[in-house]
Order: C-alpha cells, then sequence, then structure tokens
C-alpha cells in the first residue's frame, strides 16, 4: 500500500493551521477595536459641545448612548459590504481551487457578526463618557471656555516646544490610546516582518534531507507500481556498489559521500499486510537506543533476539490500522533472490524517533539480524553527496552527477536545486500570506495615525489660528507640531521596535523547534519602512491640514465656532 | 499724527449678484494716542475694516498704512511679524489659549518674538486689570469680564502701535462690559496707546476720542 501524500499530511498537521488563524483572527480583532475605540473617544470629546446641545434639547442618557451606538452600527453596516467583498476577492486571488459559496457566505456570517460586536463592544466607553456629558458644556462656544488640567508651573518663555509640550501634558490620555494602538499594531507587524525575515529559503529546502548534502542518488522506485519487495530487486542489482561510490569520490569538487542502508519486506500483523522498510542499526547508533520506549531496545536484545525496533510507532498504527506491543511477533515476508517468511519479536516500541533529517525507516532491526536475514545483499539504498562549494561548484558536479546516473537505468539523481524549485512555490504562497497580514497591519498603524492626526487638527484648527492671530508664524506653527508629532511618535516607536523585536524572537524561537528553517533575523528593511511611515506621515498631513486651512481667511477661522 | 491711513480700501465677497461689498472705498485716518470707536449696523464693513487695519485680511484694492507699514504686499510671514509687533488685538470672544495660564496667555505676544518680557511693565498691567492674583489660573477658570482683561493685558503688554478691539464688551454683561472699557481706556491713556474700537453701543462710543460710523461699506461721518 502507498500512503496517499494529503492523507500523510492530516494525520501530521492536525488542527494547528486553524488554531494559528483562529488566534490570528483574535488578535486582529482586538487592533481593530483599539483604533474603534480610538475614534469613538476623539469623536466623542471634540464634539462634547454639539452633544452636549443635545442633552440640552432633552436627549437623555440613554438615548445618547444609542446614538453612539447607532452611529457605530452605520459604521459597521457601510464597512462590511466592502471588506467581505475584499477579502472574498484576495482569498479567492490566494486559493483559487479551495474556493466554495456555501463557505464564504458562513464566514461572511461570521464575520459581519464579529464585527458589529466588536465595533459595539469597543463603543461602550466612548457612548458612556458621551451620556455623561454636562449641558452646561453646549453654552461654552471658544476654546478658551473649555477646562484645562495641567501640571507644571506658568511659564514666560512660551516656544514652540514649549507650547508642543503643553499640547502633551493636556491631552495624554488621547496621547496614551494612540500610543497604545500604534504599538500594538507595530508590535505585530514588527513580528510578522521577523517571521518574513527570518525564513531562510535554502534551509527551508535543505530540510527535505538535504541538510548535510546537496545530491541523492537513489533506486528509481515507481510508487504507482509498487513491486512485493520494494527496492529488493534493484538492490539485488547492486548499482548503488562500492564502484560507483569511488567514481563519485574521484569527482572533483565532492566533498564526502554518506551512504545509507535498508533493507524491504512484506510485514503481516494483526491482519494488515504492508511493504516496509527497516534500518540495520549498529552497536553505534546510540540515539535510537537512547529513545523513550516501551520494551527493551537495547543493542545487545535486538541483536540477540533478532527482534525489531519500531520508531513513530502511531504514525505507522493510524496508516495501518494495527497496535504495536512489544513481545508480540510480526511476519516478514522477505526476498533476497529467493523468497523466505520469518517471524520476528517486536523487541520495543516508541512513539519519539530519530531526527536525521534523512528519510530513514522507522523500524528498526541490528545489523547482525540484517545480515543473518539477506545475508551479502547490497543493502545501500541512497547516496547522500556534499559538494565542495556548492554555490561555487554545484553545478558542475550536478552535471556530473547526471553523466555518472545516466548509466543506470534504474538509478535517480535528485538535488538540493530540484528541492529549491519545487519549494519556491510553497514558499511564495506562505510568503505572500505573511506579507498580506503585514500590509494589514501597517495599514492599521498609519490608519489610526492619520485618524489621530486629523482629528486633532480638526479640533485645534480654531486655536492654531488665535495663535496665528496674535503674531504666529507659520514657521513657528510647523515646528510646534511637528514637536507635537515626535512627542507621539517617538515612544511609540522606541515601544514597538523593543516589544516588536522581543515578540519576533520569541516567536522565530518557538517556532524553530518545529521549523529549523527559521533563523532569527532582526526585520531591518520592514523596520525602517515602518519607522519611515510613522514619522513622515504626520509632517505630511498636518503640512496638508495647514495649507488647507490657509485657504480659508484668518478672520473667517478666528470666528468660527468649533 | 495719524498712525493710522486707509485710502479707497475695498474688499469684496463673493462673486455676481450675490457679491456683497464689505468695504466700498473707504478713506480714514486715525490719529496717534487717540481712543477712536467705529460704529455701524451689523454687516456694515466695521469688522472688515478693523481687521484690513490688523493685518488679518488682504484688500481687494486700496492701501493700509499702520505706523509707516504699508501692508500691501506684504508677505504671510511678514504680516505675522506685523501683527504681533505692532498691533494689540481684543476679540469679543477674548480667543484666549486655553491650554495657557493667564501669565503665559498675556506673555505669549512677547514669546512668538522672543522677547523678554518686562517685569515692571508686566507688574504695572497685571495690577491694573486687577488679575496679579489670577496669574496662574486657566482661563476657563475665570469669568467672562476675567478673561477680557487677560486678553487686554495680552494686547497691551507687546506696547503696540495700535490697540484694536472688536466689541470687547460683546460678551460680557453690561456692568462687567462698563468695568472692562473703563480699564481698558484707563491702560491706553496710561500707555498713551492708539485705540480703535468698535462697537454696536453708542452709550460706549461716547467714550471715545472721536467716532467713525461705518453704513455698507463706507464712511459716513
Amino acid at each position: 500500500m502507498n500512503i496517499n501524500g494529503s492523507f500523510e499530511t492530516s494525520l501530521q498537521t492536525g488542527d494547528s493551521a486553524l488554531l494559528v488563524m483562529l488566534l490570528l483572527s483574535f488578535v486582529i480583532a482586538v487592533a481593530c477595536g483599539i483604533v474603534v475605540y480610538s475614534i469613538f473617544y476623539l469623536s466623542v470629546t471634540s464634539n462634547s459641545q454639539r452633544l452636549g446641545q443635545y442633552l440640552c434639547a432633552g436627549t437623555t442618557k440613554r438615548q445618547m448612548k444609542g446614538l453612539i451606538r447607532r452611529e457605530g452600527l452605520l459604521l459597521t453596516a457601510l464597512a462590511l459590504p466592502a471588506s467581505l467583498t475584499l477579502s472574498g476577492l484576495i482569498a479567492y486571488a490566494v486559493t483559487p481551487d479551495g474556493w466554495s459559496w456555501q463557505n464564504f457566505a458562513l464566514l461572511c456570517a461570521i464575520a459581519s457578526v464579529c464585527g458589529a460586536l466588536t465595533v459595539q463592544l469597543s463603543l461602550r466607553k466612548p457612548a458612556a463618557m458621551a451620556a455623561m456629558i454636562s449641558p452646561v458644556e453646549a453654552a461654552h462656544s471658544t476654546a478658551s471656555d473649555r477646562e484645562i488640567k495641567r501640571h507644571g508651573k506658568s511659564s514666560a518663555e512660551l516656544s514652540p516646544r514649549r507650547l508642543a509640550l503643553i499640547s502633551w501634558s493636556v491631552g495624554r490620555r488621547k496621547w496614551l490610546l494612540t500610543t497604545l494602538s500604534l504599538t500594538f499594531s507595530g508590535v505585530l507587524f514588527m513580528t510578522a516582518a521577523t517571521w518574513m525575515s527570518s525564513w531562510d529559503d535554502d534551509a527551508y529546502s535543505r530540510q527535505s534531507g538535504f541538510q548535510d548534502n546537496e545530491y541523492h542518488i537513489s533506486y528509481l522506485y515507481d510508487h504507482s507500481y509498487p513491486r512485493t519487495y520494494g527496492i529488493t530487486e534493484m538492490q539485488i542489482g547492486g548499482h548503488l556498489s562500492p564502484e560507483l561510490e569511488a567514481d563519485i569520490l574521484a569527482l572533483p569538487h565532492v566533498a564526502g559521500l554518506r551512504v545509507e542502508h535498508e533493507a524491504v519486506g512484506n510485514v503481516r500483523y494483526q491482519g494488515a499486510s504492508f511493504l516496509q522498510s527497516f534500518y540495520p542499526l549498529t552497536r553505534e547508533d546510540a540515539e535510537y537506543f537512547e529513545l523513550d520506549a516501551q520494551g527493551d531496545n537495547s543493542y545487545d536484545y535486538l541483536a540477540g533476539h533478532d527482534a525489531i525496533f519500531i520508531t513513530n510507532s502511531a504514525f505507522s498504527e493510524n496508516v495501518n490500522g494495527v497496535n504495536f506491543t512489544p513481545g508480540k511477533a510480526i511476519m516478514l515476508h522477505y526476498f533476497d533472490g529467493e523468497e523466505h517468511t520469518v517471524e520476528l519479536e517486536i523487541a520495543a516500541v516508541s512513539e519519539d524517533m530519530v531526527e536525521n533529517g534523512d528519510d530513514r525507516p522507522t523500524f528498526c532491526m541490528a545489523d547482525t539480524t540484517v545480515r543473518k536475514l539477506w545475508g551479502d545483499m547490497n543493502t545501500a539504498s541512497t547516496f547522500y553527496i556534499t559538494a565542495e562549494d556548492y554555490a561555487e561548484y554545484g553545478n558542475e558536479l550536478e552535471g556530473n552527477l547526471s553523466s555518472l546516473v545516466e548509466q543506470y537505468p534504474d538509478l535517480s539523481l535528485s538535488t538540493l536545486r530540484e528541492q529549491t524549485i519545487e519549494d519556491s512555490g510553497a514558499i511564495r504562497q506562505q510568503k505572500q500570506q505573511i506579507y498580506g497580514i503585514s500590509a494589514l497591519l501597517i495599514i492599521f498603524g498609519i490608519f489610526n495615525l492619520a485618524n489621530t492626526v486629523l482629528s486633532s487638527f480638526a479640533v485645534r484648527r480654531r486655536e492654531f489660528s488665535v495663535l496665528e492671530s496674535l503674531g504666529m508664524e507659520q514657521r513657528q506653527l510647523k515646528s510646534m507640531l511637528r514637536f507635537e508629532s515626535l512627542l507621539q511618535i517617538v515612544p511609540s516607536l522606541l515601544l514597538t521596535l523593543t516589544l516588536g523585536t522581543l515578540c519576533g524572537w520569541t516567536l522565530v524561537w518557538w517556532l524553530h523547534r518545529s521549523a529549523a528553517y527559521l533563523e532569527y533575523s532582526f526585520p531591518a528593511a520592514a523596520a525602517a519602512l515602518y519607522v519611515l511611515c510613522i514619522a513622515v506621515l504626520p509632517v505630511v498631513l498636518n503640512s496638508g491640514c495647514l495649507r488647507a486651512m490657509e485657504r480659508t481667511p484668518l478672520t473667517q477661522r478666528t470666528r468660527c465656532e468649533e | 499724527m495719524d498712525i493710522v491711513t486707509v485710502h479707497n480700501l475695498k474688499k469684496y465677497f463673493g462673486r455676481g449678484e450675490n457679491q456683497v461689498k464689505a468695504l466700498d472705498g473707504v478713506d480714514l485716518a486715525i490719529e496717534k494716542g487717540k481712543f477712536t470707536a467705529i460704529i455701524g449696523a451689523s454687516g456694515s464693513g466695521k469688522t472688515t475694516l478693523l481687521n484690513m487695519i490688523g493685518g488679518m485680511d488682504i484688500p481687494d484694492e486700496g492701501e493700509v498704512i499702520v505706523d509707516g507699514v504699508n501692508l500691501r504686499g506684504l508677505k504671510e510671514k511678514e504680516l505675522s511679524v506685523f501683527r504681533r509687533s505692532k498691533v494689540g488685538f481684543i476679540y469679543q470672544n477674548f480667543n484666549l489659549v486655553s491650554t495657557l495660564t493667564v501669565k503665559e496667555n498675556i506673555l505669549f505676544p512677547l514669546s512668538l518674538a522672543g522677547s523678554t518680557p518686562d517685569p515692571v511693565f508686566f507688574e504695572e498691567i497685571v495690577k491694573l486689570l486687577h488679575i496679579e492674583e489670577r496669574l496662574n489660573a486657566f482661563p476657563a477658570e475665570l469669568s467672562g469680564g476675567g478673561q477680557q482683561r487677560v486678553a487686554i493685558a495680552r494686547a497691551l503688554i507687546a506696547k503696540p502701535a495700535i490697540i484694536l478691539a472688536d466689541e470687547p464688551t460683546g460678551n460680557l454683561d453690561s456692568k462687567s462690559g462698563q468695568n472692562v472699557l473703563g480699564l481698558l481706556k484707563l491702560s491706553v491713556e496710561t500707555y498713551r496707546q492708539t485705540l480703535v474700537m468698535i462697537t454696536h453701543n453708542l452709550e460706549l462710543a461716547q467714550m471715545a476720542d472721536c467716532v467713525v460710523r461705518i453704513e455698507d461699506g463706507r464712511v459716513r461721518a
């Protein structure tokens, strides 16, 4: 029986991908919540006069809360169709084969409910704040009427920097909120960027048996037309011979060659029959004898009883529908030119396995047993060849090896280069997904910052005009706004870079245990891009707002009510 | 000696049938050290005239010369410098900076210019306007009259060539209004300042040395 690739994968991965997606969705929902909270908090605080007027006109606190909630529902209703359509298009673009209208409709329903809930939960506090506004505020018409709580003494020197600091000190809650949301999305972005920058494409492909080598020569076994004893008939032909080994070692730029052995037989156990390879253990294979196993997995016992040791037992048990128990026996049919049948004791069973990176059999027996059963038959199954300087001489050596292998119709050459090409599609797809998430996160950060800058400017438009009317130059106004932006951005960037680096490192460290191709690397380019975007955005927006503001005559601006 | 000369000043808002002639050829001279009141109905153009004199708005035609400075052709930066050095503004709605204390609001024009305040003059002004006890308070903590007294102190602190007041008592009750105007008049007399004030109130206008009436964008008397 040949194992179907997808079936094998399904047995190995379980629900971890789904759990990761759920976790990611939760994190994004929290980020959205912070942004929504921030928008409504700023909206309520900057519209306290208008909301106060509603209360003056007889609006109850309950109605005021309802008003804010309805604004939230309107926001949800406007955003959902666009976001669901966009997400559907992206999903289809990423995996066209996986598209299902039924699943999409289900996800739309779930996303709509989650989105509406997130918005409603996020605006609970702003709605409560709106309900607490005193109707007296409606009577206030000027900026100077607003009560200010600020620490620190009066200062005779009021430079643009000092003014920025004063503005910061009176709006610390807003500052904290923006810093928090900006840092949150920034940390997520840095974590995703670290994941990408830590991804080593070469190491990813090398994990498929190419850890310390670049070429495999093995028997050309076609799983579509299985033979009763697997590669045994080809092993009898003996083309993976010491002579071929010597020929390969004589080629230029060959740094080393390792020969892997295995013997194949047909196992019958608990009514199941399956083709199985056996790895011949020597006394030196200490890592096998150190595995946590049921039964006796010592070399002496295995050799003394001609018994077998089954590692990674759960996999074979699931595939074949059996349950391996130490002390019981398997029936092995094997071939060495003639067919034989032998009963072998299961000496030990372990759920663990030795990770050597090769596709080594999980069923083992002592080398002495292999010799007893298969005699002098050449059990070499694969040659692992290492190039002297792969980057420099890899192509040349591959050409020479191909020429050599072509002489043997039952041998095949697989290379790291082919593996890299084969993996590139999967890598591209995974990276596209991470790129997409990163882009989403950076857009979050930018959107949130833009919202803060624009709403803050809109609220303070009249204040800036008054400052101008008193003789403040554009240069001084710009300098003040620039310094305010610095006060907003620098702490957030410091926090983002510190926590983002820490989170990225932790994620890579955690994933490295199961994904050795991830080696921590600081995402310098992504971090620089993020810093640039976040640093430049307020300057650009403030400049644009100032230019737009200047189009209205100063007299009109100083008169206008907020 | 005239500190302000306005010649053929025109300012139109809107176009075509909707065009409003806020100022339609105003000629005016204001004498230095005098208190001039500008009166007129709503929409007569008095605030527009005041804004033109203060460099807050740009005329369509004509010229304004304040203390020897012709405002025509001044760039935005030069207008800013003009406003903070030559003009002290007092607005109907005070226009104090809510985040600054009373002291900071008063000293703000000097800070913008990078000038060091004269402590003796500062003490004099705050005592004259009865705000010496509230220097560390914020505008929101003061009454309307209190806020307007701070605005007067702010207008005086840089010893500007002219003080422009746009209905300074408009947001105050009559008692506070009388009190504030009395202090304003006392201040400009004490420091020999030129004061130009817009008002609807003829009773208040009678306190001025000179009254200018504006109607339909033109000076009538």
